[in-house]
């Protein structure tokens, strides 16, 4: 698996992670590790463009979650309390990381495990830029 | 010319120069090619030769493994003298001429005159022999230490080698024994109750499994004591392989077990649960989960599916395939997240095919991944037969698709099928 980083300007700083290869068992912590590089050098809005991975398993569903929560903050919008809310009446979404393009296969595997229910997926680049 | 060879031998130098001018007249002169072999270990041998031109060497053991050099002789130096003072005369090496070498040779007759005229050059052989000697011994030494410095490298190799092997076959064992205790967690048998049928599989890809089933009975509340119990079922999977999705997997059991009771409903047993499995979880892990509360006696079901891959339900009256798709996300991941349910009826030739994604994982030889279609497709031939009939149909069917493929992921199933 390969990971193309790309940095853009929308309203905020928004890096762009260009996915190529499967997310799976022997990808998933790469992921994990550019995610935090990426944080650690000042990033806090992650897009993942998964435009060009054919296959995610549930290691990559663990390492999407991770990087939920390396990027969730203590903002009264990403309290517990709200989540809670915004969980049950589908109104929750995190702000600062967003899925762009996956494929019909992937999709299913990121509705299944409910990915969707707290995670943007966005399927155009201008949409997705537009939303952080 | 002779005699200059002939007085650089050691053994000679301290001969009278008649006695060498002699010698120089007398001995015999040969020219040998190169490659030559003058003589071989072990043969009788009655004649030694000193070299004038050329080089000759000295080997041990010619022609096997343990074959080598123990020195070479050049002009003014000889060879093969061992024999000449050995009783036996049989040569204690081979001489091989490197070069074209040109040799004086004196036989054992000559070398007997030779003593006799001149006695006192027995004290010269004594030296040089002696010289030889521990030449020789010293060459020896050192082949038996670096073969010694060999035998215990390669013992020392083979000790590593050998704790890595018992290293391995513990690990094996370890993980066994898990196997053995997580099959033990599992079930002993489905529930046998009147106008049901219930089978089960469970599969794991290695020693140890992220999947589990379970059938647990749940107690009815007083006062209706005296009816059946209701049953939850349990499909789950956890996402990783391995000994840590192997304790995970215990460790979700015992809380669903824990969690889920008759008296509350499934979306408020799994909500629970969900909180207590997020208590527990590390480095992110999580658990899909599909639960059913299921009352035989008048086939209500009651599900919560926790991200988990959707179970069919199979109607006989319309023929007609639903799944039951996700009432929230799988567990381990919002603590906070409150889980919903859904509920419907079975009715007689109905039934619950529950499954993890192991089973449409399964790959043929070309690649190919059984997929869901099939597997329906395959399910719903035997839709008409037992619970136990369709599953034998499955497992063939898998197995004729994967043409003895090892699976890549564990395989876990469970059918319910009112009769």
């Amino acid at each position: 698996m390969d990971i193309t980083v790309e940095q853009k300007e929308g309203r905020v700083p928004v890096t762009v992670f260009h996915i190529k290869g499967n997310i799976d068992v022997n990808s998933y912590e790469q992921l994990q590790a550019q995610a935090r590089l990426a944080y650690e050098t000042g990033a806090r809005n992650l897009l993942l463009d998964l435009a060009e991975v054919p296959y995610v398993s549930s290691a990559g569903i663990r390492a999407i979650n991770s990087i939920f929560n390396l990027l969730r903050t203590s903002a009264p919008s990403e309290s517990d309390e709200a989540v809670r809310k915004g969980l049950s009446d589908g109104t929750f979404k995190s702000p600062h990381l967003k899925l762009l393009s996956p494929a019909p296969q992937v999709f299913e595997v990121l509705t299944i495990a409910g990915v969707d229910m707290f995670l943007e997926i966005h399927r155009d680049l201008a949409t997705a830029m537009a939303s952080f | 010319m002779n005699e200059q060879i002939i007085s650089r031998v050691p053994l000679f130098t301290s001969l009278p120069a008649n006695e060498i001018k002699h010698l120089a007249e007398t001995l015999h002169s040969a020219e040998v090619p190169p490659e030559t072999i003058l003589f071989r270990e072990g043969e009788y041998g009655d004649r030694f030769y000193i070299v004038r031109e050329g080089q000759i060497e000295i080997i041990k053991a010619l022609g096997t493994p343990d074959e080598r050099l123990i020195g070479v002789r050049g002009p003014g130096e000889h060879v093969g003298e061992m024999s000449l003072f050995n009783r036996d005369g049989l040569r204690t090496a081979s001489a091989r001429t490197q070069a074209t070498t040109q040799v004086l040779v004196m036989t054992r007759a000559d070398f007997d005159a030779l003593l006799n005229r001149q006695p006192t050059l027995a004290y010269e052989m004594v030296r040089v022999l002696s010289m030889r000697l521990h030449q020789a011994h010293n060459t020896t030494i050192r082949d038996l230490r670096e073969k010694n410095r060999q035998l215990t490298e390669a013992y020392e190799s083979l000790k590593a080698a050998q704790a890595q092997i018992i290293e391995k076959e513990k690990l094996e064992h370890e993980l066994h024994v898990a196997r053995e205790v997580q099959a033990s967690l599992l079930p002993r048998a489905t529930p046998q109750l009147p106008g049901w049928e219930f089978v089960a599989r469970w599969q794991p890809a290695r020693e140890v499994s992220g999947d589990f089933y379970d059938f647990i009975p749940l107690p009815v509340a007083p006062p209706a004591f005296d009816s059946a119990p209701n049953w939850g079922l349990v499909i789950a999977d956890v996402s990783d392989k391995g000994m840590p999705a192997a304790l995970f997997m215990a460790l979700t059991r015992s809380i669903v077990r824990a969690s889920v009771t008759g008296a509350r409903s499934p979306a408020d047993c799994i909500t629970q649960a969900n909180r207590l499995v997020c208590a527990d979880t590390a480095q992110g892990m999580f658990v899909t989960l599909f639960y059913a509360q299921l009352d035989p006696a008048t086939g209500d079901l009651t599900y919560v599916n926790a991200g988990h891959n959707p179970p069919w339900l199979y109607r006989a009256e319309d023929d007609q395939w639903t799944e039951l798709t996700r009432t929230g996300m799988a567990l381990g991941m919002f603590e906070v997240q409150a889980l919903k349910q859904n509920t419907l009826r079975l009715n007689a030739g109905d039934f619950l095919f529950m499954y993890t994604d192991g089973l449409t994982d399964v790959t043929n030889r070309q690649g190919q991944r059984f997929e869901t279609e099939q597997l329906r497709s395959v399910v719903h031939a035997s839709r008409r037969a037992s619970a136990a009939e369709m599953v034998a149909g499955l497992e063939e069917a898998v197995s004729r698709f994967s043409g003895g493929h090892t699976p890549f992921d564990d395989i876990t199933f469970v059918v319910a099928k009112r009769i």
